[in-house]
């Protein structure tokens, strides 16, 4: 299963770096010593001195032998040097022929990184493919061409001439407007099994629709017509598909969003928020108009009454996970990503983090988990996108939206060190409470304890003003921890379950087999439906 | 005590629905209702209190009525007078002569009447007219500064039912039938300085400007200018104007016109037009010139406009045309001049610019304050034409006096104060039936309680030794919230802030992106933990305000109403971190405070201001304000966990759970980090700009190749697409549109503001020379030749983008169709003197004959045919290559000129070349 298994501390790394890496990088001597300090010490003397090159493979591999946090000890972050003067923030990412990755920038340009899975990173051979075009946020590469999302349309691209630059230019559709207005924004999606792009599109100024189609998800169909897919869209952060290649977006707080949150797009569905519904009359291939909702109200509530209205599949609670849930990409790396095959990674813009999302359907619907998985990211995590060696690709800017990373842009690459770190694997919803697998066995005793566990529920405001408070506030009573025979698992049984509020769990006293804690003891459970 | 005071509906009494005070003051749990109601009606200036208890109860200082006569009509009075609670349901002001028999009573009014009516100061007010104008800033005023966080709104809001809405106005303080009580020069100067006749800071002060509080007055008595009674004309600010709705091709046909609206506005605007296209404006008024000089007036229009001064015509810009400018000159001396506009637009794109230019002066646009008008003064409603009759007077005098109005309304009549027989505060009897709470004799005043109001002050008079203790501070801070219903707008303690009802109308000033924080007032939950006692005091007492993004004001309660409240909210709320404990700012570790605050640190600016300068996103509280403001250990702890301390925020935390995000300064530490930042902002406006606040022209200079630039460029629509040529001709395509929208000389662009922040905004061309082509189509099929160019373009139109081709040297050639008719549009610059020009290919490929199809190449008030040639406007050079046949017409249609080239072919293609030189 862990097929970019690399031990940590053996020298074979070296050797797999020699081959990969280009003729002209030299040998490195290198042996690790008690500290990080004095095997810098050793390997620059050990290197003469160093050049800058020597340099920066000793700090890889410094890094990789000293972790820098307990996160960093299982997923190891690469960043990329960007060429002189370039402005990168990353919109979007995808692969282009011949293991070549494509990232479009908030300033029109499409950079090909050519040798992305280089490691370390010392050499990345960038160049531009394309420029002019309008703040791209979506990439998608079939049969020849690159397909972009800009502001105003969808558009495909071609090098016809065969000069690493593209220069034909077609526009796929552009069924929907624009007025100049900064936050009409539009993701693109990579194509669907039907071979469409599905496109959201920000509201303008992230609180009104004031141009045809804003608020709204559309599907562009290989032909370059365009279906009215889904309205109640908010301000979108990235679109992606799970495994299942169901299409889903992360929308974030704001009017008629309690907390940024992970929403599945549904066609003929209304995803909350009702200002761009005004354009129901260009959306003849879908039912009438959904009924406003009440602004006060609760979510749930509200999608009783409604029935075209789909409630988010996982909240990011406000601001424990995050404050801007952006892009996202399924894991579908087969383990080489780690223990968490299939499930969603998601990222967070002011955080720049990266979070995960653990999803199953419940009388017919998505919902979910979400966890912290890896924070410390250079800028504030935008695009994301997986490599088939499994490693993410994470693209950040800072955007005029300040982000922890700090960093204005950057473009970074985390992967999996083949150690499986202790986590919650997956969190499921049972009718008398929850059940929880790990990724390596706990310990019954502890895990066995309901005393290891604390959880708090509640839900937000469902209204047109800005954001919600957490409200509705319970404290469920857990009342037994059951651990499965292969000390995988945990069911818990629990007293008080709130249908429609977001389940908070902590296990601070929860120990693996070994002893460890947790690397991250939360969750957080969006149960809008009971399991039945 | 429960909700006692905000539905008053619950206990509707024969009197009415009880006192409307302060509607939140049940929200506070530490108020004694009856005690507040002693103090709030001002009980002890009738019934003697001792020290202690006038000490306790801090009474309410009731309005002065030493010039009432000239801000009350005596209509006004009169109806007052009579039954209070009739005409202002809620008021605290009690009836005294309830137990006169009518005529008796009807007497003493009338003497009051005269005898108020007297009191009229040195103070005339002044005549005001009626403005549309000002009405309308008055109404969104209101709506905004903060009226209705206590007052009701004056129109139900879409999202309140009507049962709601009645409840909201039944939780509201009454403001009475202010058309028939007042004018408007007299309510706009009580709203300027409330405090001078109601001392008790219940109405504050909202900081208005003469002109703000004018515009809300003349709001608030806009009925008055609909229905009252019309006196003399007045000057008034700004022009009238007369709208109209009507197809006109140059502005006399304006002048038959009968308008669909008339109103005034404060300058030359086309604000109040309803529609775009085949609309008029005319604006009269008069010009009042500073000094005699010698003055140009320009008037850029589209379509065409013509100015008058003092009867002549100056500028004459008539005709249908695009956006361009005339000038006109003349000398005028100081003093008044008339001037009068025609507009009209005919269709599509319409503006309006009027500026003027003293000799050896700027241009600019002519400021509101030298335009006036005049209209007819506002009247206060039922006029009643009241003669003073001195025995009345005098008469009125001694009822103020024995009646005991007196007893409250200090400064009316000096020297006759209280005279009271009623019994000391402490020798009260609850149960006295002939009392103020029973059913009152002809000694007591009958006040409009409701019977929980009743049962309140029963309760605490039960108890009259608890009046002679002292209040402790958590009880008087809370009591003086309540008076001053500062709950309406903050919260405090989980309790308060904007009911549901009232939530909608805190809205922001300026900015949207701020979400809740851009319009909500802060929290006061451990204010005083949170701000230095002086900076409390700056807000309370000396205006100071932080918050620019927010519509509603601080408003200022009086010293003797809030001068204690620093030192209160500091003893209940301190957690005892002293200035002593603030660690000696570290010169050394400012310069990483300042790396924090920048760009390359943590970006505080992508969203705070900085010493007045704009953040690079939202513009969040200024950060140089910071020292100034904040406690040195609540900014400590906030920086950690920003949301525990102000929940909702959207300030992230930097360093969660007490983690620095930033581990490359200062090491990752935590605390010195933040007291780095801490002592990097303690030097306020004089701490040294951080890096990335500046912003950085990014010029894009195309060198050897084109450079595409595709966003919002002024001129060129939401779908641009710059193209820059190294040969230094530059053009925008409109992708919206489908046409050429701008051409220039010199640089191309400044990519600067799209790519900094959050690259909001259009941005014009950098070079020179810049041109605007016509809007609209670039084909049309016309029925006949003469045929009116059609309005509609793009989608609408049947245009579709289809993108662009580059060449080698990355030119576009431009792709798109319509009616079936595939265009490639490719433009190359070439050199020529004295400016570079373009040269434009346009191919035209269909499947069907093109005969009947048109180009416009040009729009303009003036097209001539010019050795071999076509000059638009004297600024435009356009040379055609043209197949057989093909022959450009110049034809006037709706007032301007177009260049047409008719693609009279039975062929399925046609291309023709096109040079522009300007």
């Amino acid at each position: 299963m862990n097929r970019l298994l690399i031990p940590i501390f053996s020298l074979a790394w070296l050797a797999a770096l020699c081959v990969k890496a280009p003729a002209d990088v030299p040998q490195l001597q290198y042996k690790k010593l008690a500290t990080r300090a004095e095997t810098e010490k050793a390997a620059l003397e050990a290197n003469a001195g160093g050049s800058p090159e020597i340099k920066a493979l000793v700090a890889d591999r410094l890094d990789l032998d000293f972790p820098k946090t307990e996160e960093d000890k299982y997923y190891h972050l690469l960043t990329f040097s960007l060429p002189p003067d370039v402005q990168l923030e990353p919109g979007a990412l995808d692969w282009m022929p011949g293991g070549k990755l494509a990232v479009s920038t908030r300033v029109g340009d499409i950079w090909i990184l050519a040798n992305p899975t280089e490691q370390p990173p010392l050499h990345p051979q960038w160049s531009r493919y394309a420029s002019g075009l309008h703040e791209v946020l979506g990439l998608a590469y079939r049969e020849g061409w690159l397909y972009c999302t800009q502001r105003g349309e969808v558009t495909r691209m071609k090098d016809t001439d065969g000069d690493g630059r593209a220069d034909l230019f077609e526009t796929v559709n552009d069924d929907w407007n624009i007025g100049g207005d900064y936050h009409e924004y539009a993701f693109g999606s990579k194509f669907d099994r039907e071979g469409n792009m599905w496109v959201v599109l920000c509201l303008t100024g992230s609180f009104t629709s004031e141009s045809t189609f804003r608020g709204w998800c559309l599907r562009v169909t290989p032909e370059g017509k365009s279906i009215p897919t889904c309205s109640g869209i908010r301000s979108p952060g990235g679109i992606g598909m799970n495994a299942a290649g169901d299409m889903f977006y992360t929308d974030n707080q704001g009017p008629w969003n309690g907390a940024c949150a992970l929403k599945h797009l549904v066609p003929g569905d209304f995803m909350g928020n009702p200002e761009g519904n005004r354009w129901y009359n260009l959306a003849t291939n879908l039912g009438p108009r959904p009924l406003s909702p009440k602004s006060g109200s609760r979510m749930m509530t509200e999608a009783k009454k409604i029935p075209q209205l789909r409630p988010p599949a996982v909240y990011f609670p406000y601001p424990k996970m995050g404050q801007s849930a952006s892009g996202f990409f399924c894991d579908l790396s087969d383990g080489l990503f780690g223990p968490f095959q299939k499930q969603l990674f998601v990222g967070d813009q002011t955080h720049s983090t990266v979070m995960r999302v653990y999803l199953e359907k419940i009388q017919g619907r998505y919902q979910g988990a979400c966890f912290p998985f890896r924070e410390g990211f250079a800028s504030g995590s935008l695009s994301l996108l997986q490599g088939t060696d499994g490693s993410a690709f994470v693209g950040g800017t800072d955007r005029g939206w300040g982000a922890r990373g700090g960093k204005p842009f950057a473009l970074q690459r985390l992967y999996w060190r083949g150690v499986t770190p202790f986590e919650i694997q997956e969190m499921r919803a049972k009718p008398d409470g929850f059940e929880l697998t790990f990724t390596e066995p706990v310990d019954p005793s502890t895990a066995g304890e309901a005393g290891s566990y604390k959880m708090e529920t509640y839900t937000y405001i469902y209204q047109s003003s800005y954001g919600s408070p957490e409200v509705d506030k319970t404290t469920p009573v857990i009342q037994g921890a059951t651990v499965a025979p292969d000390h995988r698992g945990v069911r818990l049984r629990i007293d008080g379950l709130q249908e429609g509020h977001v389940h908070e769990l902590h296990l601070p006293g929860l120990r693996s087999e070994k002893g460890a804690p947790l690397l991250h003891p939360a969750a957080y459970y969006t149960l809008n439906y009971l399991a039945p | 005590m429960g909700c006692l005071f905000a539905l008053p509906a619950l206990s509707q009494s024969a009197l009415g629905a009880g006192l409307r005070l302060s509607p939140n003051a049940q929200l506070h749990p530490g108020v004694d209702a009856g005690e507040w109601l002693l103090s709030e009606l001002n009980c002890s200036a009738c019934h003697t209190a001792t020290v202690e208890e006038q000490k306790r109860l801090a009474p309410r200082r009731s309005p002065i009525l030493s010039e009432i006569g000239s801000r009350a009509t005596p209509q006004h009075l009169r109806a007052f007078l009579s039954d209070p609670q009739s005409v202002k349901p809620g008021t605290p002001m009690p009836d005294l002569l309830h137990a006169l028999t009518p005529s008796a009573r009807s007497e003493a009014v009338d003497a009051l009447v005269h005898y108020l009516s007297s009191l009229r100061g040195t103070n005339v007010p002044a005549a005001s007219g009626a403005s549309a104008h000002l009405i309308q800033q008055g109404q969104r005023l209101y709506h905004t500064v903060g009226c209705v966080a206590c007052h009701a709104p004056q129109d139900r809001p879409d999202s309140l039912g009507q049962d709601a809405f009645s409840a909201l106005e039944s939780a509201s303080i009454p403001l009475g039938p202010l058309a028939r009580k007042t004018t408007v020069d007299a309510l706009a100067q009580f709203l300027q300085d409330p405090l001078k006749t109601r001392p008790s800071g219940r109405m504050p002060s909202l900081n208005l400007g003469r002109g703000e509080a004018l515009a809300i007055a003349t709001y608030l008595l806009r009925e008055q200018a609909s229905s009252g009674p019309k006196g003399p004309r007045v000057r008034m600010p700004g022009l009238h104007y007369d709208y109209f709705e009507t197809l006109v091709h140059a502005t006399a046909g304006l002048e038959s016109a009968a308008p669909t609206l008339s109103g005034s506005v404060e300058q030359f605007t086309l604000a109040p037009k309803r529609r775009d296209e085949q609309i008029g404006f005319r604006f009269t008024g008069a010009l009042t010139v500073p000094r005699e000089a010698t003055y140009t007036f320009f008037v850029a229009s589209d379509d065409g406009a013509k100015l008058w001064i003092d009867g002549q015509v100056i500028v004459d810009n008539d005709g249908v045309h695009a956006p361009s400018e005339k000038s006109g000159k003349l000398a005028l001396k100081a003093g008044e001049h008339s001037i009068a506009l025609l507009y009209f637009n005919e269709y599509a794109g319409g503006e309006l610019a009027v500026r003027w230019q003293e000799e050896g002066h700027g241009k600019r646009p002519i400021p509101s304050a030298a335009l006036s008008h005049t209209s007819e003064s506002m009247q206060p409603l039922e006029p009643e034409n009241l003669a003073l009759d001195p025995a009345k007077v005098a008469r009125g005098e001694t009822l103020f006096g024995s009646m005991g109005c007196a007893a409250c309304h200090l400064g009316a009549a000096p020297g006759k104060g209280p005279s009271s027989a009623a019994p000391a505060l402490a020798a009260l009897r609850t149960d006295a039936p002939k009392g103020c709470l029973g059913s009152p004799g002809p000694a007591a005043a009958r006040f409009a309680f409701s019977e929980e109001q009743r049962a309140a002050m029963r309760t605490t008079l039960s108890k009259p030794s608890k009046l002679r203790e002292p209040l402790l501070p958590k009880a008087q801070l809370a009591r003086t919230l309540a008076a001053l219903n500062c709950l309406a707008c903050h919260s405090r303690d989980g309790a308060g802030g904007p009911t549901e009802a009232r939530n909608g109308f805190f809205t922001t000033a300026n900015n949207e992106d701020l979400g809740d924080e851009g319009r909500m007032p802060p929290h006061l939950s451990g204010v005083g933990d949170k701000l230095r006692t002086d900076w409390i005091q700056k807000v309370l007492l000396e205006k100071a305000a932080v918050r620019p993004y927010m519509a509603a004001r601080m408003p200022q309660f009086g010293k003797e109403n809030v001068g204690m409240l620093p030192d209160l909210f500091e003893k209940a709320d301190s957690v005892g971190a002293s200035a002593a404990q603030v660690p000696a700012p570290s010169a050394a570790d400012e310069k990483f405070g300042r790396q924090l605050v920048g760009t390359g640190g943590l970006s505080c600016i992508a969203c705070h201001v900085f010493s007045g300068r704009k953040s690079l996103g939202v513009p969040a509280l200024d950060l140089t304000m910071i020292s100034q403001r904040l406690k040195h250990d609540w900014f400590a702890r906030y920086l950690v966990d920003p949301a525990a301390l102000r929940p909702g925020t959207r300030m992230p935390s930097f360093w969660p759970e007490g983690k620095a995000a930033n581990k490359d300064i200062l090491n990752g530490d935590t605390s010195r980090q933040i007291e780095a930042i801490w002592n990097y902002l303690a030097a306020g406006r004089a701490a040294k700009l951080p890096e990335g606040l500046v912003p950085v022209g990014v010029e894009l200079k195309p060198s050897n190749e084109a450079v595409l630039y595709r966003h919002f460029i002024e001129g060129g629509g939401s779908r641009a697409i710059g193209v820059g040529y190294p040969e230094k001709a530059n053009l925008a395509f409109d992708a919206n549109q489908l046409r050429l929208a701008l051409i220039w000389h010199g640089k191309f662009i400044d990519a600067g503001k799209h790519r900094r922040d959050r690259g909001d905004g259009y941005q014009p061309p950098l070079g020179d020379d810049v041109l605007r082509l016509p809007e609209g189509a670039p084909f049309a099929r016309l029925g006949a030749a003469d045929a009116p160019w059609p309005a509609e373009s793009g989608k609408s139109a049947g245009y579709q983008m289809k993108g662009y081709q580059l060449d080698a040297l990355q030119r576009p050639a431009f792709r798109y169709t319509f009616s079936g008719v595939n265009v490639e549009d490719y433009t190359m610059a070439f050199a020529h003197e004295p400016e570079p020009g373009l040269r434009r290919r346009i191919q035209l490929r269909s499947d069907t004959a093109l005969a009947g199809l048109y180009f416009r190449a040009a729009v303009g008030a003036q097209i001539l045919q010019k050795g071999g040639g076509y000059q638009v406007d004297n600024r435009l050079t356009l040379r055609f290559q043209l197949p057989p046949g093909a022959t450009p017409i110049i034809r006037k249609s709706g007032g301007a000129s177009e260049l047409l080239i008719p693609l009279n072919t039975t062929a399925t293609s046609f291309e023709l070349t096109e040079e522009l030189t300007w």
